[in-house]
């Protein structure tokens, strides 16, 4: 069921309906099928299981080494900062700082990230990223469900309890406006989402 | 929402008649896309030329470069091993650059020749882009395993920064390219 906002395809920019999603359901691009956004219930929960679980394996991954060499019954090992210091003190610091960043530093900046992210939505607050997204794509992720609301579909009047009133269906195309016929050249006929799931 | 043909929006931009806010096109993709791309083509020379590692043992020394290192693998019979080294360090990186390329050169003539299957092309270019990134960490991890050991030393020559900055500045390319482009001339055939 369409909610009455456009949104174009973030991959090919076509214009489509956004539609309400039943819970585990995926919009995919009408023209590419790229995915436009989906539903998951519990994502709040599943992000930081995630998370919490990566953080873990991290911490092991970094204090203990990753390979071994055994050699007439002598044994070296390298852990993943030992080899970073190893190519540094060899004076290739180029290696290593590129090896330091994508194995290291990356992937302890993605949690960090997705705790805050999660953090923010859980206490009600949209995160800077997040503004602009409407009510059908926001609320099911802060866990209110989809269909709860005081909804009133079409055109100007979307209306969410949590004050995110997505974005309206406007027909103007920038670059395609003409001006003094008061639409767009072309037509404007936004398609309907490719709907997967349940 | 609505679609921005604007280039060069640097700003946030309102929508003129409902006020939502407009959604901004990768910022001048094709010029950027090019200059990561054309600096990773003239690295992926040295990076293949240059030497990869250099080995000094008690036997003597021997310094490899990325194919020479493929050749040393299929001659000693592991040939599963020079394959996939092939692929990886030397097939993959090429055809990432000759796609990148392609993309490129259809968006500028404005193609509408198979957008789909381009833009499929594209997902997987951006799906590869940080695999390749295991050869450095293959480098760094036989450089450090090695180096403890008194009877021999391995070192990273000048190739294995080539070769990561290529790997970097091909995801960097990849990144910059605009996929939405591929559809532009779609859009206009159907006016």
């Amino acid at each position: 069921m369409p909610t009455g906002a456009i949104l174009a395809c973030h991959e090919c920019d076509l214009l489509q309906h956004e539609v309400r999603l039943a819970p585990g359901g995926v919009a995919r691009c009408h023209r590419c099928g790229a995915q436009l956004y989906r539903s998951r219930p519990h994502e709040l929960d599943r992000v930081p299981a995630y998370t919490l679980g990566a953080f873990i394996l991290y911490v092991v991954s970094n204090a203990f080494p990753i390979v071994g060499l055994s050699i007439n019954g002598e044994v070296v090992q390298a852990t993943l900062l030992g080899a970073v210091r190893g190519i540094y003190a060899d004076g290739d610091w180029l290696v290593a700082l590129l090896v330091l960043v994508t194995a290291v530093i990356a992937p302890f900046v993605q949690m960090i990230a997705m705790t805050w992210l999660v953090l923010l939505l859980r206490m009600g607050r949209v995160p800077k990223v997040c503004e602009g997204l409407s009510c059908a794509r926001l609320c099911p992720a802060l866990g209110h469900g989809g269909g709860a609301h005081d909804w009133r579909d079409g055109g100007l009047g979307q209306t969410c309890p949590h004050g995110r009133g997505g974005a309206r269906d406007c027909a103007v195309v920038p670059g395609r406006f003409d001006a003094a016929a008061g639409r767009c050249r072309g037509g404007f006929r936004p398609a309907l989402p490719v709907v997967e799931g349940k | 929402m609505l679609v921005s043909q604007v280039e060069r929006m640097r700003e946030h931009v309102a929508c003129p008649r409902c006020g939502a806010a407009l959604h901004v096109r990768k910022p001048d993709s094709i010029a950027r896309t090019w200059a990561f791309l054309l600096a990773a083509i003239v690295l992926y020379i040295p990076a293949n030329l240059l030497t990869m590692t250099s080995a000094h043992t008690l036997f003597g020394d021997q310094e490899d470069t990325i194919m020479s290192g493929v050749v040393y693998l299929w001659t000693a019979g592991s040939w599963p091993l020079a394959v996939i080294v092939f692929v990886a360090s030397i097939m993959v990186p090429m055809l990432k650059i000759m796609a990148l390329v392609f993309l490129l050169l259809s968006v500028k003539m404005r193609s509408a020749w198979q957008p789909m299957q381009r833009t499929r092309l594209y997902r997987l270019i951006e799906l590869v882009g940080r695999w390749s990134m295991l050869d450095i960490f293959v480098i760094a991890f036989l450089v450090a395993l090695v180096q403890l050991r008194a009877l021999a030393t391995i070192k990273a020559g000048p190739a294995a920064a080539c070769f990561g900055a290529v790997v970097v500045l091909t995801m960097c390319a990849t990144l910059s390219f605009d996929p939405r482009l591929i559809w532009d001339p779609v859009e206009d055939d159907h006016g």
